[in-house]
């Protein structure tokens, strides 16, 4: 068990998502979903306990990263590499996808995992998903430009595998496993079609907001107990 | 040529050295010179093998001479092979009858492919599988394999899987396979003859200490007393991304032809290792560059 000084705790730009969602009582500021947040930091923090999610989607995610900024320069001409940098400030410590220093502007790349999720996604439900990431990101590297980039690239091999090992179990014996390979690659799509761009603008609003709302999840942490 | 006759004879070096020697001589005795030629033969067959981290080489050399069954890969007792940068020891189907046939407690101990329309009766109740054998079956497809032992003791017990079966364990258990290389693609029909008589074995033969020790070694890397299974380790998708983007970067390099093209992947040759390949790459290029600027 650790001894925290939660007055100091630092948050990661992904969960910002779930702790900026509003509450829906003005009495209470902090919404059950950040709560629940807030309640895993708390355990990972002071019994260094940390829910392993890890799903084919995400392993895509991190196995892809590299095919999906190959395929934004494609596109866009556009040449970016990945960042390897962790940053912090007083508040937030994380890891940009890519620092565009010269544009100072950072990017956010998502990889879909097929082509039904990619082509849900639209400007309003990415920007609900991961606007304040990236808000969050611009002011971690002091950058006043973002981008959220969507893309569709194929599926390493060895995830297409796993996945049609697994529904085979779900199949009739003997079904030819082979037929959904196809599923799982996309460079028969056009390039163009299989990039989507959003910005994000920087407003020193939000970094208030940001800075306001992460003081009250540093307090409710410090009030929490097992 | 030259070469390759330098790396051979580091090899030979390898094994002249007096610790080594003196560990060969523990484990076969007598026919330390009989390892050492076996060993310098089958390095000098495989271009691959010379690459191979000599210790573990040697490690699984060592582990088939213990359990006296040939290395030469025509013979299909035990085979090394090279996985990634280390040598892996790998039992072939042969090695475990072999094995089994000299503990004296097997009457029988068979293997073979079946056919299709050979399956007969399936008694689900008993596991037993009743076979039909067909006389002119070479044009038959394949459906599966079976495993067949009887002990001394008159037990006895036969094995089954469907080629469905045995390609989801080679799936499961070979990160090669699953990258569509290695042995269970290149000779399926040895790897699913081993599957099924292994599994046999492992679950209901009196097991001697060498079976045990040839089950436990086979597709592992050996490191003293512990067998390290890399071509079942899953794969990492943190590797996969760093070997990408490495390939990446050092492709960006190359095509390079001014310093603002080169400058855009400065950063990320800064997060690396002055040892690593991409910031040598990086630095040679930039070299040039500024020579020609």
């Amino acid at each position: 068990m650790n001894t925290v000084d939660f007055s100091k705790q630092k948050f990661h730009p992904s969960s910002l998502k779930l702790l900026m969602t509003n509450s829906r009582t003005k009495s209470e500021p902090l919404s059950e979903t950040a709560k629940g947040c807030l309640h895993e930091i708390y355990i990972e923090e002071v019994f260094s306990r940390r829910k392993t999610i890890s799903s084919a989607a995400m392993k895509k995610g991190t196995a892809v990263e590299t095919d999906s900024l190959e395929l934004l320069q494609t596109v866009t001409g556009e040449v970016y590499f990945k960042n390897q940098e962790t940053i912090e400030n007083e508040y937030l410590i994380g890891t940009p996808d890519v620092i565009d220093k010269k544009n100072n502007k950072i990017v956010d790349i998502k990889s879909s995992w097929d082509i039904w999720s990619y082509s849900r996604v639209t400007g309003d439900s990415a920007l609900k998903d991961y606007a304040w990431q990236l808000k969050g990101y611009m002011w971690l590297t002091e950058t006043r430009s973002s981008q959220l980039v969507y893309a569709l690239v194929n599926t390493p091999e060895f995830i297409i595998d796993d996945e049609l090992y697994k529904m085979s179990f779900t199949l009739p014996p003997n079904t030819d496993m082979e037929q959904f390979r196809p599923n799982f690659i996309f460079d028969d799509i056009p390039s163009e079609m299989r990039i989507k761009q959003f910005e994000v603008a920087y407003f020193e609003e939000d970094i208030l907001e940001l800075r306001s709302r992460l003081d009250l999840c540093r307090e409710y942490l410090s009030t929490l107990k097992l | 040529m030259t070469e390759l006759a330098t790396k051979q004879q580091s090899i030979a070096e390898f094994l002249s050295s007096p610790v080594i020697q003196k560990n060969i001589e523990s484990v076969v005795g007598e026919r330390k010179q009989q390892f050492i030629t076996s060993v310098a033969s089958l390095v000098n067959s495989n271009e691959a093998l010379q690459r191979v981290d000599r210790k573990s080489l040697f490690a699984a050399c060592l582990v088939a001479a213990s359990l006296d069954l040939p290395i030469n890969p025509n013979l299909g007792f035990a085979y090394i092979i090279p996985y990634k940068d280390q040598a892996q020891f790998q039992m072939g189907y042969k090695g475990f009858i072999q094995l089994a046939m000299r503990s004296g407690q097997f009457q029988t101990l068979n293997v073979t492919d079946v056919r299709e329309g050979e399956i007969g009766a399936n008694n689900r109740l008993s596991g037993e599988i009743e076979f039909v054998w067909s006389d002119d079956r070479d044009n038959l497809a394949i459906i599966g394999y079976v495993a067949y032992m009887r002990l001394t003791n008159g037990f006895e017990k036969s094995l089954y899987m469907t080629t469905k079966e045995l390609t989801q364990h080679g799936m499961k258990f070979s990160a090669s396979m699953k990258k569509g290389y290695g042995l269970w693609k290149d000779d399926f029909n040895s790897m699913s003859k081993k599957t099924v008589v292994k599994m046999l074995l492992s679950k209901y033969a009196p097991m001697t200490t060498q079976m045990q020790t040839a089950a436990l070694a086979d597709q592992a890397v050996i490191e003293g007393e512990k067998y390290k299974y890399l071509d079942n380790e899953a794969i990492r998708p943190e590797e996969v991304a760093t070997e990408k983007e490495q390939a990446r970067i050092l492709k960006h390099i190359a095509n390079s032809k001014s310093m603002d093209d080169l400058e855009l992947c400065r950063n990320a040759v800064e997060a690396l290792s002055i040892e690593d390949e991409a910031y040598k790459a990086f630095s040679a290029k930039f070299d040039v560059l500024a020579h020609l600027k």
